[in-house]
């Protein structure tokens, strides 16, 4: 059996982050949880998933414009694909830079289908 | 309304067509100073120099050996001296204090017209206080003409007084008139300047307000949208779990998610439409003999998911007796849910919370004590305010409403609310009193 491609999701909201990781799991893949940008930048390092999901609000001081901020600034870890989440409460600065950073911002709430059409052609390129 | 600049062309042709005996022209010339004087006082928004000329050139053209000119002041409506040369201090505290005491000048005044006393000692116009300090200031003979606005508006007066007993000449008098008109115009040329200054201060600081209100509202939306949003991001994948899943467990963990934020979805709509009734004042009790224990009982079971989804240690004493007020039962478990949810929604995972019921002579005082992030010193005032709210845990919607609902309700019940706090990262403790039942 191949090994199950992994994908890490973080969110500071639990509810939110079991039950996309769930759904994505659903759909074939190994799924990471983490809550804070911290948490989510040492999974990703340590285990380098095929995609980064990350909600913009997280728990701690940095946001997920931070994490992505730091994935993509990392030799390591740049090549990842990552989609930021957002409740479109950004700042149009914000926004910029959370479209700057990201490799795809996706505006809550979306379904998880809605989401897999969206990340499938990242996951291609990254293959 | 016209210039001064305006004013003072006509005035000055008016002049040199009068026929003036040669000793009279350094009065001309008096008369362009004080237009000169009085158009850079109003420019520079300071009358003083003004009057202080109007009063010289008054005193030199009707050869006073004293004088002083008297504004109404707008707030007690009567006279009050402005300026003055050659009076002794008692004059003037004399008739500045008096009320109602007889003199040239309040006639003047309310008749509009000038009054001429060629000798105090006879002048019908003074009573016998008023005649005593005139007498002791050395005047024996006075003049007062009214500042006339051009709608008609006696805004002062001018006097000057003589030592000896003294009539001034026609042509004398028509130039204190022409005086009296000129510190008039900018007397009023510089209330009307004030006035519309004022005016477009007001209207500035309004439409700022405005904006503000305006911007506050912006935010508002975009903040409402997002915490409207925020359940329905969890539901969606945990509709797709139940339906997708082959696990029981995982199943029944959606199913949970979804009732959850549905109620969460429940409770924005109902603080919304809460917001609204606040605004609107429409909010009414359904009063009936309640026991706070039981309110707080159940208050406790609304809220119990959200402590132990955060493994909040949760400690409560509620004392032994019942506690009974007069109140509205469901609003009342409003009030304690939003104080519990609050102090769940601010204080991190693992803190405590702890909250104590009591009985203070007349009152029951209820106490909730968090370690969680405290309150800014600043913050204080502001946080039973409508929409204002913290920073505080994603997994906790709010739109700032709870918090001025508990205040506006615990009002409506005679009681208050108040929270004090060590600072940020140092917990809080809000305390709500309600009146007992008699």
């Amino acid at each position: 059996m191949r090994t199950r491609r992994r994908v890490l999701v973080v969110d500071g909201a639990r509810d939110e982050r079991e039950m996309y990781a769930e759904t994505l799991r659903l759909d074939g893949f190994c799924t990471l949880q983490a809550g804070t940008s911290d948490d989510g930048y040492r999974l990703a390092i340590e285990l380098l998933p095929v995609l980064v999901v990350t909600d913009t609000r997280l728990h701690g001081p940095e946001d997920g414009i931070a994490l992505t901020r730091r994935l993509k600034l990392d030799d390591l870890t740049r090549a990842i694909p990552v989609v930021l989440l957002t409740g479109a409460i950004l700042s149009p600065e914000r926004y910029l830079a959370a479209k700057a950073w990201s490799d795809l911002l996706v505006t809550k709430p979306c379904t998880p289908k809605e989401l897999l059409t969206l990340v499938k052609p990242l996951l291609l390129d990254a293959a | 309304m016209a210039l001064p600049s305006d004013t003072a062309t006509t005035r000055a042709d008016g002049l040199s067509s009068v026929d003036l005996p040669r000793h009279e022209e350094t009065d001309l010339s008096r008369l362009v100073r004080l237009h000169e004087i009085g158009a850079r006082s109003v420019h520079a928004g300071n009358l003083e120099p003004l009057l202080r000329a109007a009063l010289d050139t008054v005193i030199a053209v009707t050869h006073a050996d004293c004088g002083h000119l008297q504004l109404i002041d707008s707030q007690a409506s009567r006279l009050r001296t402005q300026t003055e040369r050659g009076l002794p201090m008692a004059f003037v505290r004399f008739f500045d204090a008096a009320e109602n005491v007889g003199s040239t000048w309040t006639v003047a005044l309310e008749q509009r017209r000038r009054i001429v006393a060629p000798d105090v000692r006879v002048a019908p116009e003074y009573t016998a206080a008023s005649r005593r300090v005139m007498l002791d200031s050395g005047i024996l003979s006075t003049q007062s003409t009214p500042l006339l606005s051009r709608s008609g508006e006696a805004l002062g007066v001018i006097s000057t007084h003589f030592r000896v007993p003294h009539r001034c000449t026609e042509i004398e008098l028509q130039l204190v008139d022409l005086v009296a008109r000129q510190a008039a115009d900018f007397i009023e040329y510089s209330q009307r300047r004030r006035e519309l200054q004022d005016m477009c201060a007001r209207e500035r600081t309004e439409r700022a307000r405005a904006e503000a209100a305006n911007d506050s509202k912006d935010q508002f939306l975009a903040m409402l949208a997002h915490e409207l949003r925020q359940p329905l991001s969890a539901a969606f994948p945990a509709i797709e779990v139940q339906k997708r899943s082959l696990s029981p467990e995982r199943r029944q963990r959606a199913g949970e998610v979804i009732a959850e934020q549905l109620a969460h979805l429940a409770r924005l709509v109902e603080d919304l439409a809460d917001a609204s009734r606040m605004m609107r004042g429409t909010i009414e009790l359904q009063r009936e003999p309640v026991d706070l224990r039981t309110i707080l009982q159940q208050a406790l079971d609304m809220t119990a998911p959200s402590f132990q989804r955060r493994q909040h240690a949760l400690q409560m004493d509620l004392g032994d007796g019942p506690v009974r007020v007069s109140g509205d039962a469901t609003r009342l478990k409003q009030v304690f849910s939003n104080l519990l949810q609050n102090a769940s929604s601010y204080t991190p995972a693992e803190g405590i919370i702890h909250g104590t019921l009591s009985v203070d002579r007349d009152q029951a005082v209820f106490r909730l004590r968090d370690n969680g992030v405290g309150i800014p010193a600043e913050a204080l005032e502001r946080i039973f305010d409508l929409f204002e709210r913290g920073e505080h845990d994603a997994s906790s919607p709010s739109v700032g409403i709870g918090l001025a609902l508990v205040r506006r309700l615990v009002e409506l019940h005679g009681g208050s609310v108040h929270a004090v706090s060590d600072g940020p990262g140092r917990g809080s403790e809000f305390t709500v009193t309600l009146p007992l039942m008699g």
